[in-house]
């Protein structure tokens, strides 16, 4: 889907009808508005989301407050009773080649009294070309949600000077958010929340039919009950952390920017020490878990080491003894008993002394004849020996370094304490009580994880334990006929549950490690610091940390510009794994980056872009002509804004034009 | 006009390869399709929604027959 034309009317400082057509060829995917700030470059990507969606989220960015959408200089001009309207509309190709039309608009009136009222909503329609001609579409919120869902749209029309907040608090909630707005996980969760009501429902159908039957419905009830309890506990918990850690980074951020050089230079090191802690934690968790993971592999070889040493030491006994390999085969003596002739031709065809001593060579014989098992048991019992053995090194190792590991990371975390307490101890007021509260919030976040993790635990063996009564349950349905249709019911609920879930999983799985993956790649081509880092990782928690090329964490330690890069990178990446057609509009999108990057930035962006319309708006500062020129290849249109503040007005004409 | 097409191809996708039967197939496809409708909606009224689609789909399921004429 691309934007054919934005035609704007009254639409803040766009008064009367001004049209910005833009390039829809694949071949040139970039669109180009260039305007100083003010201008109204912003109030562009405004109308696009008002227009689509009712809203203008980005409105405040350099007003501070909300200004009515209708043009200042109408609006004075206007008569008593006379009315007016501002309307935006958007006219969009799908890939199919089909034209669309959204448009909205909002009037006002003043009364005879000289006083504008606003109307209360805006008037919106979508039309849709079927065949040659354009149709309007009654379920235009679906229209538009089928181009772009509302949960997804800040991930293509976005203002990329607020990138650079993107990473700086709440990271692994915004991540996880933006993540499953993005696949729609969202609505995956909501569908098995709703399903798992609707089969308890059902169940409820079975009341009073047979003993057995309330028995398990009414056990399950109970585990579901537990199970909803610890729900409603875990997202109110969840909610509780957000607030915490919304706090934490900005007492932060206060601590940073206070003019006591010591505070500043303290939180710094606080910073280092905390992504210090991260790294020192990720290590410690691999170390242990490639441990249980040898352990596992290697265990029954080390249950079995005693026997394995006590076989082969008595395999080397026989052998010492002359046991083994065998002189003579069982086989031959017992042919010398029955022909009754030794091979030195005595007759021990009677019972004699030197039948005896023939017959006593069978016992020894017997002994030799298992030589050949237990050669191969020694062949078999070596390599099982050295692995074990091998793994009794190796696990010294592993403990020698998580115990490295460990001694680091407390020897980190008394660096911290000694930090803050000299943070507590700075002789100003406010420093010393935002630190305190600052401890006081960081006991209660670690609390708040510790409580969530076993909320968590307890969710998950409920449903196991429900799985089991339904198995249960099923068993006691099978018997009537009575129950067919309720039990078709259920099992068909379960298995779309149990659809749900697995889809569930695998998404949240796949989903992350391909936005890691990508946004890695983006990040590693556009960032300017090519041998200061190697990788971006997304771990399970959606934690997403930048690695150095020493191998640590260095989100904290990233410049705006270059978490503007990351931020940059992660939406690339969500664009292209959401799978939706949808163009993309971005508000000074190189605002924060120096000089020489921005000029590597313009080159690669529509590379990553090359499947999307994109639509810039950018300063001068931005839109230079080195620039200019590295984008001239793929720009189709570029236009200039030009706003006149005397009479409250932006044209918007061709790029370069007088 | 169907609201199928606004969900992420990717899940719907995943829901074609994990469902192998049908009617668990089409069931997820209709409910995702409510959620979607309703989707941020205060009350959304999926408890009589659901167990309509349920019926209808477990109905299919009990009587073959039915397979093509009682998609939801």
């Amino acid at each position: 889907m691309k934007i054919q034309s934005i035609e704007l009317e009254n639409y803040r400082q766009y008064r009367n009808k001004v049209i910005v057509e833009l390039c829809c060829d694949p071949e040139r995917n970039i669109n180009v508005i260039q305007g100083v700030n003010g201008a109204g470059k912003t109030n562009m990507l405004n109308a696009i989301n008002w227009c689509l969606y009712g809203e203008e989220e980005h409105l405040e960015k350099y007003s501070g407050k909300k200004q009515p959408i209708i043009n200042d200089a109408e609006l004075n001009e206007l008569e008593n009773g006379q009315r007016i309207y501002a309307k935006v509309r958007l006219k969009m190709i799908s890939s199919d080649g089909r034209l669309h039309v959204f448009e909205r608009q909002i009037s006002a009136q003043k009364d005879d009294q000289g006083k504008v009222h606003f109307d209360q909503a805006s008037d919106f329609h979508a039309f849709m070309q079927i065949g040659r001609d354009m149709h309007e579409i009654p379920e235009k919120e679906f229209l538009v949600n089928r181009i772009l869902p509302h949960g997804v749209k800040s991930f293509f029309f976005f203002d990329g000077e607020k990138l650079d907040e993107f990473f700086k608090e709440e990271k692994s909630a915004k991540v996880r958010d933006a993540i499953f707005d993005v696949s729609q996980l969202s609505l995956l969760e909501k569908a098995i929340e709703h399903l798992e009501k609707s089969i308890s429902s059902i169940r409820s159908e079975l009341k009073g039919e047979s003993p057995q039957i309330d028995q398990i419905s009414e056990a399950i009830k109970e585990v579901e009950k537990g199970r909803d309890s610890c729900r409603e506990e875990k997202n109110e918990k969840e909610d509780e952390l957000k607030k915490i850690r919304s706090e934490l980074a900005k007492i932060s951020e206060k601590l940073k920017s206070c003019t006591e050089p010591l505070a500043k230079e303290l939180q710094k090191q606080r910073d280092r020490l905390k992504a210090q802690l991260e790294r020192l934690d990720i290590a410690l968790q691999e170390a242990k878990v490639q441990a249980s993971e040898k352990v596992i592999m290697t265990g029954p070889s080390i249950y079995a080491l005693s026997a394995i040493r006590d076989s082969l030491e008595q395999i080397a006994q026989k052998a010492k003894k002359g046991e083994i390999p065998p002189k003579m085969k069982e086989t031959f003596v017992r042919e010398l008993l029955e022909k009754g002739q030794c091979i030195c031709g005595t007759d021990i065809s009677r019972e004699s002394s030197a039948r005896q001593k023939v017959a006593n060579l069978l016992k020894e014989v017997r002994i030799s004849e298992i030589y050949e098992e237990l050669t191969s048991l020694k062949y078999d019992l070596n390599p099982t020996l050295r692995e074990a053995t091998e793994f009794i090194k190796s696990q010294d190792i592993l403990r020698k370094k998580i115990a490295e590991l460990e001694q680091q990371f407390q020897d980190a975390r008394i660096e911290l304490r000694e930090v803050s307490s000299r943070l507590e101890g700075i002789n100003v007021e406010e420093i010393a009580n935002l630190e305190i509260a600052r401890v006081r919030l960081e006991h209660d976040e670690e609390k708040l994880v510790g409580e969530i993790r076993l909320l968590e635990e307890k969710i998950k063996n409920a449903r196991l334990k429900i799985e089991e009564f339904q198995r249960d349950l099923s068993k006691e349905l099978e018997k009537s006929k009575k129950f067919q249709i309720t039990h078709e019911k259920l099992k068909l609920a379960n298995d779309t549950l149990e659809v749900f879930s697995q889809v569930r999983q695998k998404l949240i799985d796949d989903i992350r490690n391909t936005i890691q993956e990508k946004t890695k790649n983006y990040f590693l081509s556009l960032i300017w610091k090519k041998e200061t880092y190697v990788g971006v990782k997304i771990d399970e928690d959606y934690n997403i940390s930048v690695i150095n090329n020493i191998g640590s964490e260095c989100l904290g330690t990233l410049s705006a510009g270059e978490r503007q890069v990351l931020a940059l990178s992660f939406l690339a990446a969500l664009r292209e794994v959401s799978g939706f057609d949808a163009p993309v509009v971005i508000d000074t999108p190189l605002g924060r980056i120096s000089k020489e990057p921005k000029e590597n930035i313009a080159e690669l962006l529509p590379e990553f872009l090359k499947e999307a319309q994109v639509t810039m708006f950018m300063t001068d500062e931005e839109y230079t002509s080195k620039v200019r020129q590295k984008l001239a290849r793929k720009v189709g249109k570029e236009y200039e804004l030009d706003y006149n503040e005397e009479k409250s007005q932006t044209k918007v004409k061709p790029y370069g034009s007088k | 006009m169907t609201l199928v097409a606004s969900i992420s191809k990717r899940i719907l996708k995943e829901i074609d390869s994990q469902a192998k039967d049908p009617v668990v197939k089409d069931l997820a496809r209709a409910i995702l399709e409510f959620e979607m409708e309703n989707w941020r909606m205060e009350k959304a009224h999926f408890k009589e929604q659901f167990d309509k689609l349920i019926s209808i789909q477990s109905k299919r399921r009990l009587s073959p027959s039915e397979n093509t004429i009682n998609r939801a």
